[in-house]
C-alpha cells in the first residue's frame, strides 16, 4: 500500500477521534459493567472542562471551595502522569532564591544562596544549639502562605529565646518586655545560659528560612521544578555551613514546606553524599505531589535523607500526598482533600506549618497526640493500635508508622490528652470519649 | 473525497505537532478519547495474554489502567477470598509437603513435631501458580529454604559422608561448590499461603480487597501465636500483590496484639489499583519491625512507591529487570533472587549501594555504605539502595571480596 496513503488513512483516523470526543458512552460511574471498561473510568468530557494550566494559579485556587481545588489538582496530576507530561526543567537560580536569618532581636538578615554560607559566617555564636532551616514552598505574596510562615518563625524565636516554666530563680530585668499573648514569656538568650538553665524541653538556637517559594511564579514552574538540582545546590551550602562555620550535621533540622519538603529530601541525600554523615532530622510540612519527574530516577524525600524524617499531611487529596515518605507520617483528620476550618486547598496545604508551629512554642509539644491507624475511621471507632504519639517538634525519633489524630478548625489547633485535661480538674475525670457513648445509649 | 477528507486530517495532525509546545498547558492533550479507547476492557486482559506479550507491550499496558485507575481514584476493591479456597503447604525441612487450607492450616502446623521453635517462614502467594514464571520463582525459593533449614542435618552429614549433588533438586547453578558446608544457619518452618491461586483473572487482582484479605490472614497468625509460636520469629513475605496483603496483615496483628511480627519482605509490590476512600493502603514502614522490599518491574505491574524502611530497586527503577521475558517473569524476580539469597553461603550475593538510579550507582554517585538485598539485609537499614542483578542465574554480581575467597590464584578485580 501505497505510504502517503496509509499515513493519510491514519491521519483520518486519528483525527477524527480527537475532533469527535465519544459521545452516548458515558454510563453512571458505579455500575457494575463500568468497572470492566477502564475507557469508560473517564469521562473525556470532564477533560475537557479542565482550566488550561495557565488559569490555574493560587489565587484562583483559594477562590473555590476547598473540595473544588483538591479535586481539580488532584485531576490534574493524574492526567500528567498517563503521558509524563512535565519534565523537571525548571532550575530556578541561586541568586534569586532569597532568604533571611531571624537575628536575636528579630530582625531578618537577608541573603540569597550564594551568600548564605558568608553571611553566616557574620553571625556571632551561630549554631551554638540546635539550627532550624525553614524552606517554603509557595510564594509568599499569598496571605495565607505569609501568615503560617510568620507563626512559624514566632514559634521559632518564643522556642529559641525563653524558658517555659518560670522558676524563682529567673530574674527579670526592667529591661525585659513581657509579652503575655497566649502565656508568653521573654527572657534573653544570655541570661538563659548565664543561668546554665537547661530545660530538656527547649534549647536555644537559630532560625534560617530560605524562601525558594518566591521562585515558583506560577503553576507551570511549581510542576517542573527541577528538585533534584535545586536540592542539590541547597545540600552544597549546607556542607559548606558545616565546614566553614562549624556547625555540626546533628544540630541541623531541616523543614520543607509542599514542594519544597521534597528539595530537604534531596538536600539531605547531597548533604550525605559530600560528607557521608546525615542530618539529623527532616521534616516535611505538607510535602507536595511531584508533577514532574526525572526518568528512571528515584526522587523526593523518602526516609533515610536524615536520621529521622517525620511528615504531617494536610491535603493528601489535594496539593499534598497520601504517599507515605518519611519513617513517620501524620495524617490529621485522617487522608483527605483537606483539614478542618480550611476553606481552600492552599489554607489546607499551610496547616501542616500552623500545627507544627504551634507545637514548637514551649509548653505545646504535646497538643497533637496521635494513634497509630490506617484511617481517620478506624482512629474514631478506638480501632487504632500501640502506643500514642506526639506530631510536631516533639516527635520520637522512634516511631515508625502512619498516625492519625483529630485537631481543631481554629487555632489552638491541638486537641491536648484528656490527661492533660484531667490535671486541671480536681473533680472525678470522665474520659471524654466514654461519657459521648453514655449520652448516646440515654438517648437511645 | 476521500483526498480532501486525507488532507484535512493531515492539516489537523500537523496542528496537532505544534501544539505539542504547549501540551504542557492544556490537559484536554494529556490524555485523549483515542488514549483512553486503546486501554483494553479487564475482562479482555488474561494472565496467559501477560505471560505471552513481549515485555515493553505488557508493561505499558499496565501502566495505562493504573493511571486511568488513579484520575477515576474511586475504584473500590471488592474481591475476599474464601479461606477455605486457599491452598496452604506446611513444608516440613526433610522438603515433604502437608496440605491444608487457610482456614485450618494453624492447627495442622502445630500438629507438626518441633514446629515454630526456630524460624517461622509465611509466604503469600500474589501470582497465580500456573503461570510458568511463577511456579518456577517459588519452587526456587521453597527449596533454598528447605535447604537452609535443613542444613544443620546435611552439615552433620558432610562431615560423615560425600553428597552427591544429585541427592537434590537443583536444576540451574545457584548451589554454592562447598561454601554451604560451613555457613551459618538456624532451624525453621515455611508454610506457603497460595493466595495468588486464587487470583483467576486479571480483574479479581485488580479488585483484591487487600485491607480485608490481610487482616483475615493476620487473624490466623494472631491464633499461630496464641498457641504458642512467639511473633519475633515470624518473617512473613509477600509476593506482588500479596505483599500489601502481608502489609495488611501485619497492621492487624499489632491492632490486635499490641505487638509487631518482626519483619515483613515484599518481593516486588504491585501497583495498587483499587482502594477504598480516605484510608491508607499498602505495604509501609511500620508494619512490622523491619520491612524490606525489593522491586523488580517498577514501571510495570510492579511499583515505584517506597514500601519498606528500605526498598532495593535492581537495575535502578525502570520498566523490569534485565533477562525478564514479559511482565509476569518480571515480579517473579523478585522472589528469585530473594530465594538465591536464602541459600547457605550465598547471603551476600547482592551488594547493593543507597543512590536513586543505576546511572548513579554505574558513577558511583551514591551517598552511603554498601548494603546486602535479600535474606541477611541488615536490620538498621533505611533509604533506598540500588543494584545490578545478571539476566540468569545466578543472579547476584557477587562481591570481589566473596570471589577472592573462594580462588587461590592472583585476585583479579572484576572491573
Amino acid at each position: 500500500m501505497n505510504p502517503l496513503r496509509t499515513l493519510c488513512v491514519l491521519a483520518c483516523l486519528l483525527a477524527a477521534t480527537v475532533a469527535n470526543p465519544q459521545a452516548g458512552s458515558h454510563r453512571r460511574s458505579n455500575s457494575l459493567e463500568n468497572v470492566d471498561q477502564p475507557s469508560n473510568w473517564v469521562n473525556p468530557r470532564e477533560i475537557e472542562q479542565l482550566p488550561s494550566l495557565q488559569q490555574v494559579n493560587l489565587k484562583k485556587l483559594q477562590e473555590m471551595s476547598l473540595e473544588e481545588g483538591a479535586t481539580l489538582l488532584d485531576k490534574l496530576y493524574h492526567l500528567s502522569q498517563f503521558n509524563h507530561v512535565f519534565k523537571p526543567d525548571y532550575t530556578p537560580e541561586p541568586s534569586q532564591v532569597k532568604g533571611y536569618i531571624v537575628g536575636e532581636r528579630g530582625q531578618k538578615i537577608e541573603f540569597n544562596l550564594n551568600t548564605l554560607v558568608q553571611t553566616v559566617k557574620r553571625q556571632q555564636r551561630f549554631g551554638d544549639d540546635e539550627v532550624t532551616i525553614f524552606i517554603q514552598g509557595l510564594p509568599e505574596n499569598d496571605s495565607q502562605v505569609q501568615k503560617a510562615t510568620r507563626k512559624l518563625v514566632n514559634a521559632y524565636q518564643q522556642r529559641y529565646n525563653l524558658q517555659p516554666y518560670p522558676t524563682t530563680d529567673v530574674d527579670y530585668s526592667s529591661e525585659e518586655q513581657r509579652q503575655r499573648g497566649s502565656s508568653e514569656e521573654q527572657q534573653s538568650r544570655q541570661q538563659r545560659r548565664r543561668q546554665g538553665d537547661d530545660k530538656e524541653d527547649t534549647k536555644t538556637g537559630d532560625l534560617i528560612v530560605i524562601q525558594l517559594g518566591n521562585a515558583l511564579e506560577d503553576f507551570e514552574q511549581y510542576a517542573t521544578l527541577n528538585i533534584e538540582r535545586i536540592g542539590e545546590i541547597i545540600g552544597n551550602r549546607l556542607v559548606e555551613l558545616t565546614n566553614t562555620v562549624n556547625v555540626p550535621q546533628e544540630i541541623i533540622h531541616l523543614i520543607g514546606s509542599g514542594p519544597a519538603a521534597h528539595v530537604a529530601g534531596v538536600a539531605g541525600r547531597q548533604f550525605t553524599r559530600q560528607t557521608g554523615h546525615k542530618l539529623r532530622r527532616i521534616t516535611a510540612l505538607d510535602p507536595s505531589k511531584i508533577y514532574g519527574k526525572p526518568e528512571d530516577q528515584l526522587t523526593g524525600l523518602a526516609r533515610g535523607d536524615a536520621d529521622f524524617v517525620d511528615a504531617i499531611h494536610t491535603s493528601a487529596y489535594g496539593m499534598g500526598t497520601s504517599q507515605r515518605l518519611a519513617n513517620v507520617d501524620f495524617f490529621p483528620n485522617g487522608p483527605s482533600t483537606g483539614v478542618p476550618g480550611a476553606d481552600n486547598v492552599v489554607e489546607a496545604s499551610m496547616r501542616a506549618t500552623r500545627y507544627f508551629a504551634e507545637s514548637v512554642r514551649p509548653g505545646n509539644e504535646r497538643n497533637f497526640p496521635a494513634v497509630a491507624a490506617s484511617s481517620y475511621q478506624e482512629y474514631k471507632q478506638n480501632k487504632g493500635y500501640g502506643k500514642r504519639a506526639y506530631m510536631g517538634i516533639a516527635t520520637d525519633y522512634d516511631l515508625q508508622g502512619d498516625y492519625m489524630l483529630q485537631v481543631n478548625s481554629k487555632s489552638p489547633f491541638g486537641r491536648s490528652t484528656p490527661a492533660q485535661t484531667q490535671a486541671g480538674y480536681h473533680a472525678v475525670h470522665q474520659p471524654w470519649r466514654q461519657s459521648a457513648q453514655g449520652a448516646a445509649s440515654r438517648r437511645q | 473525497m476521500s483526498l480532501r477528507l486525507c488532507l484535512l486530517a493531515c492539516l489537523l495532525v500537523a496542528a496537532q505537532a505544534s501544539k505539542d509546545a504547549n501540551m504542557q498547558l492544556k490537559p484536554t492533550r494529556w490524555l485523549t478519547s483515542s488514549d483512553l479507547e486503546s486501554v483494553p476492557s479487564l475482562n479482555d486482559i488474561t494472565w496467559e495474554r501477560l505471560e505471552s506479550q513481549p515485555l515493553e507491550q505488557g508493561a505499558k499496558l499496565i501502566e495505562k489502567i493504573y493511571h486511568v485507575s488513579q484520575i477515576k481514584h474511586d475504584l473500590t476493591p471488592s474481591f475476599v477470598p474464601s479461606p477455605s479456597n486457599v491452598n496452604v503447604w506446611i513444608v516440613k525441612s526433610n522438603g515433604q509437603k502437608v496440605e491444608a487450607k487457610l482456614n485450618n492450616y494453624v492447627e495442622i502446623a502445630k500438629a507438626q513435631p518441633g514446629f515454630g521453635e526456630d524460624e517461622v517462614t509465611i509466604v503469600l502467594t500474589g501470582l497465580p501458580q500456573n503461570s510458568q514464571p511463577a511456579k518456577k520463582a517459588m519452587r526456587k525459593l521453597v527449596q533454598a529454604y528447605v535447604q537452609r533449614y535443613n542444613l544443620q542435618q546435611l552439615q552433620k552429614n558432610a562431615q560423615e559422608q560425600q553428597i552427591k549433588s544429585t541427592d537434590y533438586d537443583y536444576t540451574s547453578s545457584e548451589e554454592q561448590a562447598d561454601q554451604w558446608k560451613s555457613a551459618k544457619t538456624s532451624s525453621g518452618d515455611l508454610i506457603i499461603i497460595d493466595l495468588g491461586s486464587t487470583l483467576t483473572n486479571f480483574k479479581r487482582y485488580a479488585m483484591l480487597d487487600v485491607a480485608n484479605t490481610g487482616a483475615m490472614i493476620g487473624q490466623t497468625l494472631i491464633e499461630l501465636t496464641n498457641k504458642g509460636v512467639p511473633q519475633e520469629i515470624i518473617h512473613l513475605i509477600g509476593q506482588g500483590i500479596a505483599a500489601h496483603v502481608a502489609g495488611a496483615a501485619g497492621n492487624k496483628f499489632t491492632a490486635e496484639t499490641g505487638h509487631k511480627l518482626r519483619r515483613i519482605t515484599g518481593l516486588d509490590p504491585a501497583k495498587l489499583l483499587s482502594k477504598r476512600p480516605q484510608t491508607l493502603v499498602g505495604l509501609s514502614r511500620g508494619d512490622a519491625d523491619f520491612v524490606d522490599a525489593i522491586h523488580t518491574s517498577t514501571f510495570a505491574m510492579g511499583s515505584p512507591i517506597r514500601c519498606g524502611d528500605v526498598d532495593f530497586y535492581p537495575n535502578g527503577p525502570s520498566v523490569a529487570v534485565p533477562g525478564s521475558e514479559n511482565v509476569i517473569e518480571a515480579v517473579a524476580r523478585a522472589t528469585r533472587y530473594f530465594a538465591e539469597s536464602v541459600r547457605p553461603g550465598s547471603e551476600r550475593n547482592f551488594p547493593a549501594v543507597p543512590a536513586n538510579s543505576l546511572k548513579q550507582y554505574k558513577e558511583q554517585d551514591g551517598f552511603g555504605k554498601r548494603a546486602y538485598m535479600g535474606l541477611q539485609t541488615d536490620f538498621d537499614l533505611r533509604g533506598d539502595y540500588i543494584l545490578e542483578v545478571n539476566a540468569q542465574s545466578p543472579f547476584g554480581k557477587r562481591s570481589p571480596a566473596l570471589k577472592q575467597a573462594a580462588y587461590h590464584g592472583v585476585h583479579r578485580s572484576q572491573n
